[in-house]
């Protein structure tokens, strides 16, 4: 297969990536915009009903500010890490393959997908710790939360980050030795 | 070819993906195994589960397998991880064994994040299969996460095209010359 031919298959499957990412950001800002309102302030019995929430609870206004405040944080990251994806496919849909903006975008995005996992994993640990707090009885502490989906997705940032970094390196090189000869 | 600060970091994420592999899958095996076959009161007294409920080897094993599919795909994703973490580190760049790797990785982001989404639709079927009433249907369950995992995955496996694309221009550059 000519070198040709893998550039045109990229383009094409970056095209194809592009729109389903989009579709799928779309989808999750909507999504998870909605369930955090809802659960926060436009059914505020989804809050009172929870399994954890004791029936005696009162919920505050500014406990229901301060967990929609990390709950769209956390959106609010993932959203900007799918950006710097988007822009990544861009690029790639352009035909610029192996190129210095596309390894650091690479790095970029593997970056701040580690930092929205992060988000995520801070949003777990305070998650329960807000839901209980205004029981009369059993309040939940503050507390690390295992969620593996968030460390498969770190694991894949790490891997995204390391080629981005090997990849920007090879092309420094390349360059270097192009201006030596 | 790359800085030696590639191959420190490199070693750094081997590590850290080596104890996550452990403790991933010592955490999920050994619960999946507790569920399904040692303590049969975890099913039996589930919050969905109505009634005097006994449920036979056969569909704990079917559960089971259920189960193990996308466990196995995420194990098989964190090795081939650790595999090409392990190239970096030794300074195997653009290569064919990179391009495996990568491609591996992100086949088996892909299938995890698949069985994952599929095992969650087919979840609440299983567990109420034997109620004596409230039984639920297969229903297919959308999960972010895992979305976003598969999405990773295909990006990942583009990345390899990148890199068999880099290697076939050298190839045909280094036959001109």
């Amino acid at each position: 297969m000519t070198p040709q031919v893998f550039k045109s298959r990229v383009q094409w499957f970056a095209t194809v990536l592009m729109t389903v990412t989009t579709l799928y950001l779309i989808y999750y800002l909507y999504n998870a915009f909605l369930r955090a309102y809802r659960f926060c302030f436009g059914e505020p019995e989804l809050w009172a009903n929870h399994w954890r929430v004791e029936e005696a609870a009162v919920i505050e206004q500014s406990t229901r500010m301060t967990y929609f405040g990390v709950w769209v944080t956390v959106i609010v990251m993932s959203a900007v890490a799918t950006l710097a994806a988007l822009r990544l496919l861009n690029l790639c849909r352009q035909g610029r393959i192996f190129d210095a903006a596309v390894a650091r975008t690479i790095q970029v995005f593997g970056v701040l997908l580690i930092i929205a996992m992060i988000g995520d994993q801070v949003f777990g640990a305070v998650d329960l710790f807000l839901l209980t707090k205004h029981n009369p009885v059993q309040q939940e502490p503050i507390q690390w939360v295992y969620d593996s989906a968030d460390f498969k997705t770190m694991a894949l940032a790490l891997v995204m980050f390391l080629f981005g970094w090997v990849m920007r390196d090879a092309i420094e090189i390349d360059k270097t030795n192009k201006e030596f000869v | 070819m790359a800085s030696s600060a590639v191959k420190k970091v490199s070693s750094v994420v081997l590590a850290a993906l080596a104890v996550f592999l452990i403790y991933y899958a010592y955490k999920s095996i050994s619960f999946l195994v507790v569920f399904s076959f040692l303590d049969h009161s975890l099913w039996e007294n589930h919050r969905l589960v109505r009634g005097d409920v006994q449920v036979p080897v056969g569909f704990r094993f079917a559960y089971f397998l259920v189960w193990m599919i996308p466990i196995c795909a995420t194990i098989v994703m964190l090795l081939m991880a650790i595999y090409l973490a392990n190239l970096i580190r030794t300074g195997t760049y653009f290569s064919v064994k990179m391009v495996r790797a990568l491609r591996s990785v992100g086949v088996s982001g892909v299938i995890a994040g698949l069985t994952i989404m599929m095992a969650t639709s087919v979840w609440g079927w299983m567990i109420t299969f034997y109620n004596e009433t409230d039984h639920r249907s297969v229903s297919f369950v959308y999960d972010p996460s895992q979305a976003g995992i598969m999405l990773l995955g295909a990006g990942i496996v583009m990345l390899a095209w990148v890199i068999q694309s880099a290697m076939l221009m050298r190839q045909e550059n280094e036959e001109i010359v």
